[in-house]
C-alpha cells in the first residue's frame, strides 16, 4: 500500500494539468502548466521506478493496477518523449509569434488532448488487468485521432478518419481476443476463479488451452498489430504521422506505437509458460520481417520527410517484433532497448525536421538542399539522427539492432536473421540518399529564409533526447541496465 | 442435451441478432440501416436479461439498462440526428452489389463455425453455442464497414462490430466485471462523439460524408 501513492501520482500529473490548462487565463499560463505537468510526470516516473528497481513490483490491491519493470521501461520512455513533444510544443503553436500559432481556446484544447494522451498511454503502461489495458488504449485512440486532425485541413480530416476508423475496428478485434482470453482462463481457472488480471494469468499460463489461447493470439495481433503499424496493417500510419502537428507525430511514432507492442508482449509473456507454445513467436516473427522488408522498399520512394520517417516506424517496429520473436534474454533484452533507443531517435528526428520544415516552407525532400549549412545546428541533428536511425555504429540503435541480430544468428532462426540483414541494408541505402540531398547538397536560392523567433523551448526539446541518442550507445547507465534485465526476467519468467 | 425453455429464448434472441446483421447487408435504406442497429442493440440487452437470470449473474441487469439506453436509444437517435443535420441521402450507397453482400454474409456465418466450431473448451460453457454467432455478427459488421461508401455507414458497421463482440463477451463470461463494461461503454459513447465530430468536419471540408473521396493521401 506504501507505493501506491507515485503509480497515482504518475496517472495524475498530466490529467490535473489537462484540467489546468483548460481553466488557465492566458498563454504563458498555459504554456506553463503543460510543461509543468509533463515534468512533473517525468519526476514521479523515475520516483516509481526507483521503487520498482529496489522492491521489483508494485500494485493496488483491487488488481487493476500494477507496475513493475516491464511497465517501468514503457514508463520511461513515454515520460521522456511526452515532456519533449510537450516543451517543443510551446515554440512550435504556443505563442501569437509561433510558427503556427493558433488561437488561445485552440491551445487550450491541444494541450488538454495532448496531455489527455499521455495519461491515456501511462495508464496502458500501469495496467494490470488486460481489459483495463484495452480501455486505455481505446482512449489513446480516440484521444490522438482529435489531434491528427488538428489543423482541420482536408488532408487532416482525411488522415483522422482513416486512424480512427482503422484502429477501432482493429481494437474491437482486440478486445474480441481478450474476451477469448478471458474464457480461456475460465475454462482452466473455473467461473468463479476466472481473470483477466495480467498477474494471475501469468501463473495460470500453463492450464491454459492452447487452442483457444492461439484463436485469441489471432485477434490480439490483428487488434493491436494495427496499433503498433506492423505491415500490412499500417495504412493509417503514414498518413497520420505526416498530417498531424509535429510534436505529435513525434509521440505518436515514439510513444503510441511502443504500447501498442507493449499490451503484445504482456500476452506474449503469458503464452510463453505456455508449454510447447510457439504460436505466438511465429505472429512476432512473420509480422516482423513483413513489416521491415515492406517498409525498407517504401523508404526508398518516399519524398515528404514525416511520411519518410513514419514508413521509418513500420521498419522498426518490425525490428523490435523480430526481436522478441527471437527471444531469450539476448532477444528480448535488444527489443526492449530498441523501444527506447527508437523513441528518443524519431523523437529527435521528428521535432528537429519539424525545425527544418519550418524554415524551408516544405517537407518535400526534392526541394530541400543545403540544410546543413543553412540551419548548422538543426541540419547536425538531423545527420547524426539520420545516421543513427539507419543503425550507423556508435549510436545507440546499432547497438540494439546488434544486440537482435546476435540472438537471431546465435539461435535457430539465421533466416530472419539474413532477411532482416537485407532490409537494414536497403534502409541503410535509402536513408542516406535523403539524408545527402537533403542536408549535403547545394544551398538553394531561396528556401531557409524564415528563421524561428523562438528556439529556447525547441532547444530544450532536442536538448532532452539527443544526449540519448548519442550517449546510449556508448554507455548504458547501471540502473537503466538493472530494469531492462529485470524486464527481460518478467516476460521471460 | 435437451435445451430449458430460458436457454432456449435466449437462442431464439441471439437468432434475431444475426438476422439483425444479415438483413443490414441487404437494405438500402440509411434509416433502416440504423432501425436495424436499434434492434440488434434491444436484442443485446435481451441477452444479458436472460443470462443474468438464468445464470444468476445479478449485475449483468445492470449491463442490460446500459446496453438498452446507449445502444438501442441514444446511439440511434444521435446518428440519425447526423444524418439530418449533415442532410446524408438516405441511400446506401455500396462498392458491392446486395447479392455479392448476401453471400458474403452467409460466408461470414460458414467462416465463424469453422473457426470457433473445433474448440473442445467451449463445450463445458452453457451458451457456447453463441460464440459462432458472436464471431458472425463482428465478421458482417467489418464487411459492412469495408464495401459501403458513405462514412457513416462505416460508423453502423464498427457498432455492429462492438455488438457481436459485447455478445461474446456477454454469453461467454457472463460479463468481464461491472468496472470494466462500464469502461468500454464509455468508450463506444466517447467514440459516437468523435465519430460525430468529424462526420462534420468531413462535411465541412469536402461538402461529403462520401468515404470514397478521401483519397489525398496514398502511397
Amino acid at each position: 500500500m506504501t507505493d501506491l501513492p507515485w503509480m497515482l501520482l504518475v496517472l495524475a500529473a498530466p490529467a490535473i494539468s489537462a484540467l489546468g490548462t483548460f481553466f488557465a487565463p492566458g498563454r504563458r499560463s498555459v504554456n506553463a502548466i503543460a510543461v509543468a505537468g509533463a515534468l512533473a510526470g517525468l519526476l514521479f516516473v523515475l520516483f516509481l521506478v526507483a521503487q520498482v528497481l529496489s522492491v521489483g513490483s508494485v500494485s493496488e490491491p483491487y488488481g487493476l493496477l500494477a507496475v513493475d519493470a516491464l511497465s517501468g521501461v514503457l514508463l520511461l520512455l513515454l515520460s521522456l518523449v511526452g515532456l519533449a513533444a510537450v516543451v517543443y510544443s510551446v515554440d512550435y503553436l504556443g505563442w501569437e509569434d509561433s510558427p503556427h500559432p493558433v488561437s488561445l481556446d485552440r491551445l487550450r484544447r491541444y494541450y488538454v488532448f495532448i496531455l489527455l494522451f499521455l495519461f491515456t498511454m501511462f495508464l496502458v503502461a500501469e495496467a494490470n488487468n488486460l481489459g483495463l489495458l484495452w480501455i486505455a488504449l481505446e482512449g489513446t485512440t480516440l484521444v490522438s485521432a482529435l489531434l491528427v486532425g488538428f489543423y482541420h485541413t482536408k488532408r487532416a480530416v482525411e488522415a483522422s478518419w482513416k486512424y480512427l476508423v482503422l484502429c477501432t475496428v482493429g481494437l474491437v478485434f482486440a478486445l474480441f481476443g481478450t474476451i477469448l482470453l478471458y474464457l480461456a482462463s475460465q475454462a482452466s481457472l473455473g467461473p468463479s476463479d476466472a481473470s483477466l488480471e495480467w498477474t494471475t494469468l501469468v501463473v495460470a499460463a500453463p492450464r491454459l488451452d492452447p487452442g483457444l489461447v492461439r484463436l485469441a493470439l489471432v485477434f490480439l495481433f490483428i487488434g493491436y498489430g494495427t496499433k503498433a503499424g506492423f505491415a500490412p496493417l499500417h495504412t493509417w500510419l503514414p498518413d497520420a504521422h505526416s498530417e498531424a502537428p509535429t510534436p505529435v507525430s513525434a509521440l505518436l511514432s515514439a510513444g503510441l506505437l511502443k504500447c501498442a507492442i507493449y499490451a503484445l508482449l504482456r500476452v506474449d509473456a503469458i503464452t510463453l509458460r505456455m508449454p510447447g507454445f510457439t504460436f505466438g513467436t511465429w505472429l512476432f516473427l512473420g509480422f516482423g520481417v513483413f513489416s521491415v522488408l515492406l517498409a525498407a522498399f517504401f523508404i526508398l520512394v518516399q519524398r515528404d520527410l514525416k511520411r519518410l520517417l513514419a514508413y521509418h516506424s513500420v521498419e522498426h517496429m518490425g525490428i523490435i517484433s523480430i526481436g522478441i520473436g527471437f527471444g531469450g534474454a539476448l532477444g528480448l533484452f535488444g527489443a526492449l532497448f530498441h523501444m527506447i533507443n527508437h523513441a528518443a531517435t524519431k523523437a529527435t528526428l521528428f521535432l528537429a525536421g519539424g525545425n527544418l520544415a519550418v524554415s524551408a516552407h516544405t517537407k518535400d525532400l526534392e526541394e530541400v538542399s543545403g540544410a546543413l549549412a543553412a540551419l548548422p545546428a538543426t541540419g547536425t541533428v538531423l545527420l547524426v539522427g539520420g545516421l543513427a536511425l539507419a543503425g550507423v555504429p556508435p549510436f545507440s540503435v546499432f547497438t540494439s539492432e546488434f544486440l537482435i541480430l546476435t540472438a537471431g544468428f546465435s539461435g535457430s532462426n539465421w533466416i530472419v536473421a539474413v532477411l532482416l540483414l537485407l532490409a537494414l541494408a536497403i534502409v541503410f541505402g535509402g536513408l542516406l540518399l535523403h539524408l545527402t540531398r537533403a542536408l549535403l547538397g547545394p544551398r538553394p536560392h531561396q528556401g531557409f529564409n524564415t528563421l524561428p523567433k523562438r528556439y529556447l523551448a525547441t532547444s530544450l526539446a532536442l536538448g532532452l533526447l539527443f544526449p540519448i541518442v548519442v550517449g546510449l550507445g556508448l554507455f548504458l547507465p547501471t540502473p537503466l541496465a538493472a530494469l531492462l534485465h529485470q524486464a527481460v526476467r518478467v516476460v521471460n519468467g | 442435451m435437451s435445451l430449458g425453455p430460458g436457454q432456449q429464448l435466449l437462442e431464439v434472441v441471439a437468432a434475431v441478432i444475426l438476422v439483425t446483421a444479415w438483413v443490414s447487408l441487404v437494405h438500402r435504406r440509411l434509416d433502416a440501416l440504423v432501425g436495424l442497429y436499434a434492434l440488434q442493440s434491444a436484442a443485446m440487452a435481451g441477452v444479458a436479461v436472460l443470462v443474468a437470470y438464468l445464470y444468476d449473474a445479478p449485475l449483468l441487469y445492470l449491463t442490460a439498462a446500459t446496453i438498452a439506453g446507449l445502444n438501442a436509444v441514444i446511439v440511434p437517435r444521435v446518428l440519425l440526428r447526423i444524418r439530418r443535420d449533415l442532410e446524408i441521402p438516405g441511400e446506401v450507397n455500396m462498392f458491392v452489389s446486395v447479392r455479392t453482400s448476401a453471400l458474403a454474409g452467409l460466408g461470414c456465418l460458414l467462416l465463424a463455425e469453422l473457426v470457433v466450431g473445433p474448440l473442445t473448451p467451449l463445450a463445458q460453457i452453457p451458451a457456447a453455442g453463441l460464440l459462432p454467432i458472436s464471431v458472425t455478427v463482428v465478421l458482417i459488421g467489418l464487411f459492412l464497414a469495408a464495401t459501403r461508401r458513405k462514412a457513416f455507414t462505416q460508423v453502423v458497421g464498427m457498432l455492429e462490430m462492438a455488438n457481436g463482440v459485447f455478445l461474446a463477451g456477454l454469453a461467454l463470461t457472463f460479463g468481464l466485471g461491472l468496472l470494466l463494461e462500464l469502461g468500454v461503454a464509455a468508450n463506444l459513447l466517447i467514440l459516437a462523439i468523435v465519430g460525430r465530430l468529424f462526420l462534420y468536419r468531413m462535411k465541412d471540408s469536402f461538402d461529403t460524408v462520401d468515404a470514397d473521396t478521401l483519397r489525398a493521401l496514398e502511397g
